[in-house]
């Protein structure tokens, strides 16, 4: 049983942002603590056993969805959050998306966030893929790519000294992803600041404007405890935050509006010689343009399974023929037209529904978008020398030829129709903008009417970011301790083990 | 409709059934008190022994082998397994879909799933799990549940070609297992952890 405590900041969410505040607070002398839901998973800890590690740090095993449950929401319950289970891919936030959120009053400038991100991928140690880390997968979508005109590109990630295991998605139990548990995380706990795991964040009790303290759940024993500060700093994520938001009664009207998502589904095709595509990088190379991303996405044996489309011998056949398979994914930006939301069953049966739901449907443009990427995918794999294509559609059918891909358009008419739909990468919900009757949280990164509670994860962001987010996540969080905590720092960062790492092969010099 | 409004509407008839329920409390709280002492015999942690046998029929269903790689039940055992490690409150939906399934061929005027035979059982999978709409759909979910407790398997996966990665990771790759760390190191740790493995790229 943990006894109440006292702090100056409560930072609430250990993932990309709550990390990066933490550490920059630490980093300043402030007295601050970090609240965790999860659990803190070691790479010692962690293994290729999908199942546990699909159970140890997604949220809800992995099985969080939509209201209509035709949608997964994948995100981290765990020290580090989302940024354990992502494939270490790194995009700095593309131009257009930075105009477009100034458009809205979330004004990211320039230059500015340019010494952020320096700052950010210093850490992180982001760095072009090796091309020999790629799967054998990735050659054939490059041919593919390059025979339609297209130039694939290589990704960038967080990764000091990969192996190419293949099994980012379960967390890296070699310790090579440089994700917020590696970093951030024991970064700021060496300089003082207190990390405080399994422990859930309720309720924000306030009165008169002034947020007091957190009342939080001991998720060990179930008993209760509050930490009191003077700070606090919602950084749980884009549906968290919101979730804490509204069961705190702030804001209910505005929070939890705006949600969207970097949506995705992932399209197979089957070679004639096998590809072995299990052997290397889940996530090599991409390309962008059109509105859509298409991403290179090869998942181990249990992952695959479930993403496989087809239904009984249909599927277990097509596992028969795993070594000759290979997947992509296609990314689309979508509309800010969710919601998260307390339903009413909370208040009928509260142990049943004690938690937020999500609402979403793609809207039909976006679907559309998603459509048009699904065919040029198809092209890809066919220009590549695949065999056949499997769309994610809930009626199986296959490409074989140019003259079948237009087969997505009669398999896929609503979202409902795809097969592993979702996204990993949910924004909005505490949006932060100029207009108080729209935006509930202000241009300091202040929730409204509150002179001591701030949001800074990607919940603030009033648009879907079109690509991974977790380095501008960090590099926002950054840049946000401004106002969070008055600390302009945009010094480089010489310390965390990508440092240690460089200076130790100066010195072996 | 959302899984919600099913819920719902199952809430509702409960309510209109209640008279019926409470007639009946001697029978179906006899065979609960029944399944809480299997299950505690059974060793099973999350889910209800009816349950685990609903979901082992499912997998010899859905899974078309005289052979399976690992046995029927042991999908179960994994589940359970899977179901228990992890803290949320939206769990007991998925034990809703999994012991739902047992009951819903009622609907199509069957027998519960794991009284009919085997053949009938995927003749009833076929005709109605294979969908994305309505009842049936959210039922067919428990597919993934079936697909992750299987596939996930390590004895699954020699039949689809999967070499796990100590059999062909290079040795020139520079693997080096992570020595033992306390459950919440100092940072230090994890940093003479890293340093042994320094990319050349990195100068």
């Amino acid at each position: 049983m943990r006894k109440d405590m006292h702090t100056d900041f409560v930072v609430i969410g250990s993932g990309a942002a709550g990390g990066t505040v933490a550490f920059g607070l630490a980093r300043h002398g402030e007295k601050c603590l970090l609240l965790e839901r999860g659990r803190w998973v070691r790479p010692d800890d962690m293994g290729d056993d999908e199942l546990r590690m699909i159970a140890a740090i997604y949220k809800d095993g992995g099985a969080q969805m939509n209201t209509a449950c035709d949608m997964f929401l994948l995100q981290g319950n765990c020290v580090g959050g989302s940024t354990v289970l992502t494939n270490a891919v790194c995009f700095r936030m593309p131009e257009e998306v930075r105009r477009l959120y100034a458009e809205h009053g979330f004004e990211l400038p320039a230059d500015r966030m340019e010494k952020h991100y320096e700052r950010v991928e210093s850490v992180l140690n982001v760095e072009t893929l090796d091309e020999a880390l790629e799967n054998p997968a990735a050659d054939p979508l490059k041919r593919g790519m390059r025979a339609l005109g297209m130039e694939p590109q290589r990704f960038k990630k967080n990764y000091l000294k990969c192996i190419g295991c293949g099994y980012c998605n379960v967390g890296c139990r070699y310790g090579r992803k440089l994700d917020a548990s590696m970093t951030w995380v024991p970064m700021a706990q060496r300089r003082g600041c207190e990390i405080v795991t399994e422990a859930e964040a309720i309720r924000l009790e306030y009165e008169r404007g002034a947020v007091k303290s957190v009342l939080c759940e001991d998720l060990r024993d179930g008993s209760r405890f509050r930490v009191f500060a003077k700070r606090f700093v919602c950084a749980g994520g884009a549906i968290n935050t919101p979730e804490l938001l509204l069961k705190s009664r702030i804001l209910p009207r505005l929070v939890g509006r705006q949600a969207s998502f970097n949506c995705g589904a992932i399209l197979f095709a089957e070679f004639p010689e096998p590809l072995d595509a299990y052997k290397g990088d889940q996530m090599g190379v991409y390309w962008i343009g059109e509105g859509y991303a298409i991403e290179q996405l090869h998942n181990p044996p249990g992952s695959f399974a479930l993403t496989l489309p087809g239904w009984y011998d249909r599927h277990h056949d097509d596992l028969a023929r795993y070594r000759h398979l290979t997947s992509a994914g296609v990314l689309v930006p979508t509309a800010p037209i969710g919601r998260v939301f307390l339903g009413i069953g909370r208040k009928l049966a509260r142990p049943l529904f004690d938690h937020a739901e999500i609402e979403f449907q793609i809207p039909r443009q976006d679907l559309e978008v998603m459509k048009a990427g699904f065919k040029r995918l198809a092209r890809v794999f066919l220009a590549a020398g695949a065999t056949r294509v499997i769309p994610p559609a809930y009626e199986y059918s296959e490409i074989r030829s140019e003259s079948d891909v237009d087969v997505i358009d009669r398999v896929i008419t609503e979202q409902k129709h795809i097969t592993g739909f979702g996204s990993s990468h949910p924004h909005g919900g505490a949006v932060l903008g100029a207009d108080p009757r729209r935006d509930p949280v202000d241009q300091e990164f202040r929730v409204r009417g509150f002179g001591n509670l701030f949001v800074a994860d990607a919940s603030l962001y009033p648009a879907s970011m079109r690509v991974n987010p977790q380095v501008p996540i960090m590099a926002v969080a950054d840049y946000a301790l401004q106002w969070i905590a008055g600390i302009d720092d945009i010094a480089p960062i010489e310390e965390g083990p990508a440092f240690e790492a460089r200076q130790k092969l100066l010195a072996a010099r | 409709m959302s899984l919600n409004t099913y819920i719902f509407i199952g809430l509702a008839l409960a309510l209109v059934l209640s008279p019926l329920i409470v007639v009946t409390s001697p029978i179906w709280g006899t065979w609960m008190l029944w399944q809480l002492r299997a299950k505690r015999r059974q060793g099973y942690r999350y889910l209800w022994p009816f349950m685990a046998k609903t979901i082992a029929a499912y997998a010899e269903a859905m899974i078309p082998t005289d052979e399976p790689d690992l046995p029927w039940p042991q999908v179960a055992r994994n589940l359970d397994g899977y179901l228990h490690s992890y803290r949320s409150r939206r769990k007991w939906r998925i034990l809703l879909v999994a012991g739902g399934l047992e009951f819903v061929p009622i609907l199509a005027f069957r027998l519960p799933f794991t009284w009919m035979s085997k053949s009938a059982r995927r003749r009833f999978c076929l005709r109605y799990l294979t969908t994305s709409k309505g009842v049936w759909g959210k039922v067919a979910m428990g597919k993934q549940l079936i697909r992750l407790g299987y596939y996930s398997a390590r004895e699954a996966h020699e039949r689809m070609g999967f070499e796990p990665t100590k059999r062909w990771l290079r040795e020139d790759a520079g693997y080096v297992h992570v020595p033992p760390v306390d459950r919440m190191p100092t940072v230090s740790r994890v940093s003479r952890d890293l340093s042994d493995a320094v990319p050349e790229e990195l100068v």
